[in-house]
């Protein structure tokens, strides 16, 4: 599995906020527990086996005065992943039932911190827990482009394998390389004209001298167990089929496919105000619900995402630990982006409305029986966001618009971030969460 | 550049008159592999190529004995949940060999193997 390893490095003008008005990015958390913790871990724990499970936990949980609460610690695990199925790219593609893609792409986190600050001043232990899972809806448009890039991806691997499999015992018989040229050239060209019958004899000719000429430069050495020649040989050969590309592109493609999906998750977050286990509260849970839509041919730069994310505070726990703040206990937002890629560029708008009620005391009646009355609010955030990717791992943004009105001081609303974000390992821009760095 | 594995001097004891059934058996999850086995005295276009997993019959024992087979994969693994590519050769069922390499190290290996069949 991946190492999803992130630093975020850089930002300028970060707006001060609460946990509960962090800049919401329109999407379901990557690692649900640290969201609703407000954690920004720089290393997220991804064990593939359960050994490594347990090694991760137990490295991070026991110290000197036995088992405890890890600080800034953030673990995310996928149960069906952690061992091999044999599964083809086609079963990988298209589990059989729901059911079973929704296990697939079940993933837990737990995440945990020793300085969850109650009224900015005591410090106390945190845990979050989360779960998230997606749903992918196959269509006629994901298949045939899947067929697609298959069979050129098959071309190309079949005529490479079916070349690799002479190349040894002829350079094993022949001494130079024009006689082994003189034997192989035209054993190339057979398996490019069966692998790809489109291709015209100028194409095939063109192939065979960029080859040959190439291949003089290799260094051709027909001694026994010398297979430098043919991996230099073998690799111009998928240069020219341009396997890399088409690699890169079923592999982009496989992260971003067309039609819809709906990203499912759930978190929330477990308190101990006396750091002791037997006294603890939830003061919080989420629940998200993003389906998003990718757009296919001329449009596919194009993607639409809505989100559905309900909140629920624990208002009691709130008004006992958090002095001169208005929580409430529902929270529903609901909102919209629409998102443009263009190569290395690409724009984001994003619309996110709140509705948010509770339930305060207003007194009793005639018979002492308690009262309530409701109280409802609704707010409204916007935002734009331009992000370049400057390198593979490096990628600029900057986000303008108009956030929820934070609680400590409503009136600053304005959004003007700009960020720097390093990434490192296999960590990818879907793994970036921008909006971590508006969070505190 | 494309990593290239090669296992050499593989050894298979077959008797003449056996059939020789080679297969490749794909381990790690979405692996994406076409096998091309150079039977000896076959000419090139005559070569079976294994698509994925599958098993295909190279001859009888007397045959390939004392010649030398060679097997080249072209691979590629490009799910991202997979850290590993991990293929399975067979000889009759039997395992010959077991190639593995971390993603870390190569997503698109190429994977030689130079068979001997030998009298038991």
């Amino acid at each position: 599995m991946k190492k999803n390893l992130f630093v975020l490095l850089g930002a300028m003008l970060v707006v001060s906020t609460y946990a509960q008005e962090r800049l919401n990015p329109l999407k379901t958390p990557t690692s649900p527990a640290s969201s609703i913790l407000g954690l920004q871990p720089t290393v997220v724990l991804a064990p593939k086996s359960y050994e490594a499970l347990e090694a991760a936990v137990y490295s991070n949980a026991v110290g000197d005065g036995g088992f405890g609460i890890p600080n800034d610690f953030a673990l995310e695990f996928t149960p069906y992943w952690m061992k091999d199925h044999s599964l083809s790219i086609h079963e990988y593609l298209y589990p059989k039932t729901i059911k079973e893609q929704l296990w697939r792409n079940a993933s837990f986190s737990v995440a945990s911190t020793q300085n969850f600050v109650l009224n900015d001043t005591v410090e106390t232990n945190a845990i979050a827990l989360g779960f998230r899972t997606t749903l992918y809806i196959p269509n006629k448009a994901d298949r045939r482009e899947v067929e697609q890039r298959m069979q050129e991806l098959r071309s190309s691997q079949t005529v490479q394998a079916a070349i690799g499999a002479q190349m040894i015992p002829l350079v094993m018989s022949e001494t130079a390389y024009e006689s082994f040229w003189e034997k192989s050239s035209g054993i190339i060209e057979t398996f490019l004209r069966k692998a790809y019958p489109g291709m015209t004899s100028e194409e095939i000719d063109a192939f065979l001298e960029d080859l040959y000429e190439k291949g003089r430069t290799f260094g051709y050495n027909s001694a026994e167990g010398n297979t430098n020649f043919v991996q230099l040989f073998m690799n111009h050969i998928d240069s020219i089929l341009k396997g890399e590309q088409l690699y890169n592109e079923f592999e982009d493609y496989i992260k971003n496919r067309y039609g819809l999906s709906v990203d499912i998750a759930y978190s929330n977050l477990i308190s101990f105000p006396t750091n002791t286990f037997e006294f603890s509260f939830i003061p919080r849970q989420g629940i998200w619900v993003t389906p998003s839509y990718k757009f296919k041919d001329q449009w596919h730069f194009l993607k639409i995402q809505a989100v559905l994310r309900y909140e629920w505070y624990n208002t009691g726990y709130y008004d006992r630990y958090f002095d001169n703040t208005n929580f409430y206990r529902n929270n529903f937002d609901y909102g919209i982006s629409l998102v443009g890629e263009f190569n290395r560029f690409s724009v984001q708008f994003e619309g996110v409305g709140r509705s948010s009620s509770s339930e305060i005391p207003s007194g009793f009646d005639a018979d002492n029986n308690a009262l309530f009355r409701k109280v409802k609010a609704s707010d409204f955030q916007y935002i734009a966001t331009f992000a370049y990717n400057l390198t593979e791992q490096i990628n600029l943004s900057y986000s303008l618009g108009n956030r929820f009105e934070p609680v400590n001081d409503p009136q600053s609303t304005l959004v003007s971030f700009l960020g720097l974000n390093f990434g490192f390992g296999a960590a990818d821009k879907s793994d970036l969460d921008l909006t971590l760095a508006n969070e505190e | 550049m494309r990593k290239f594995y090669a296992y050499k001097d593989l050894e298979f004891p077959i008797k003449e008159e056996t059939e020789v059934a080679f297969s490749v058996e794909l381990v790690s999850d979405g692996t994406i592999i076409s096998t091309a086995i150079n039977i000896p005295d076959v000419p090139p276009e005559g070569d079976p190529i294994i698509e994925d997993a599958g098993s295909v019959l190279i001859g009888k024992g007397k045959d390939l004995i004392d010649k030398t087979t060679f097997v080249f994969s072209d691979v590629i693994n490009l799910i991202p949940q997979e850290d590993q590519i991990t293929i399975h050769y067979k000889v009759n069922g039997e395992l010959l060999l077991a190639h593995n390499n971390p993603k870390s190290e190569e997503v698109r290996p190429y994977v030689l193997l130079d068979v001997k069949f030998v009298k038991p």
